[in-house]
């Protein structure tokens, strides 16, 4: 679950994050800065979560044009920076909808 | 211009969210599908081997903030990483 969902750091973060079974934080909102990912993940760690987990892949302005590699280039900065779990974003399963278009999107856990 | 953009289930673009606003639609309807069980395995199994274990750090910086107004590098000299460069120093 993310604390504090594509917010910058603050300090829900140092609050929450020990309170949450399964801290996840995004790379989009991380700006995959690699100190994003230590500073997310220090609380989790002396909060001895196991599982750190982030939401890795959504790249702005970049749909259809990512590539295999970038898609593996924030899964080695985010296992640098601490984090070992990764949701990728994202898996269209419904199509003929006009709306609400973002509902339908669910991402995939390795 | 006709696209598949807002409907799932026909050629590749197939549905897209957010209108094209954020990558990646990963899906059978990817031409590159048939190849993602190599990157998806690598990370599972980079998975498995950063979950095991006990995490130990070096070093650790204590930041005395309260309220994080963005998400700053807060260390800027770059000395590790440039020690990292030199291994035998």
């Amino acid at each position: 679950m993310q604390p504090s969902r594509m917010a910058k750091a603050d300090e829900t973060q140092q609050t929450n994050i020990p309170n949450v079974n399964g801290p996840e934080c995004e790379s989009l909102g991380f700006s995959y800065v690699i100190d994003a990912y230590r500073q997310y993940a220090a609380p989790a760690n002396l909060a001895c979560k196991r599982i750190i987990s982030a939401e890795c892949g959504a790249n702005v302005e970049e749909a259809h044009q990512q590539t295999l590699p970038e898609f593996l280039w924030d899964v080695k900065r985010s296992i640098a920076g601490s984090v070992n779990n990764f949701i990728f974003y994202g898996y269209p399963y419904s199509g003929n909808v006009s709306y609400p278009l973002a509902l339908f999107v669910s991402s995939v856990e390795c | 211009m006709l696209t598949s953009l807002q409907y799932g289930n026909t050629t590749w673009p197939s549905f897209t969210t957010f209108n094209c606003a954020f990558a990646e639609m990963h899906g059978r309807h990817q031409p590159a599908f048939e190849f993602y069980s190599n990157p998806i395995g690598y990370t599972a199994r980079l998975q498995y081997i950063f979950q095991s274990g006990v995490p130990k750090m070096d070093i650790a910086f204590y930041q005395k903030f309260t309220a994080y107004r963005s998400v700053p590098r807060n260390y800027q000299p770059i000395d590790f990483e440039t020690d990292g460069k030199h291994p035998r120093s």
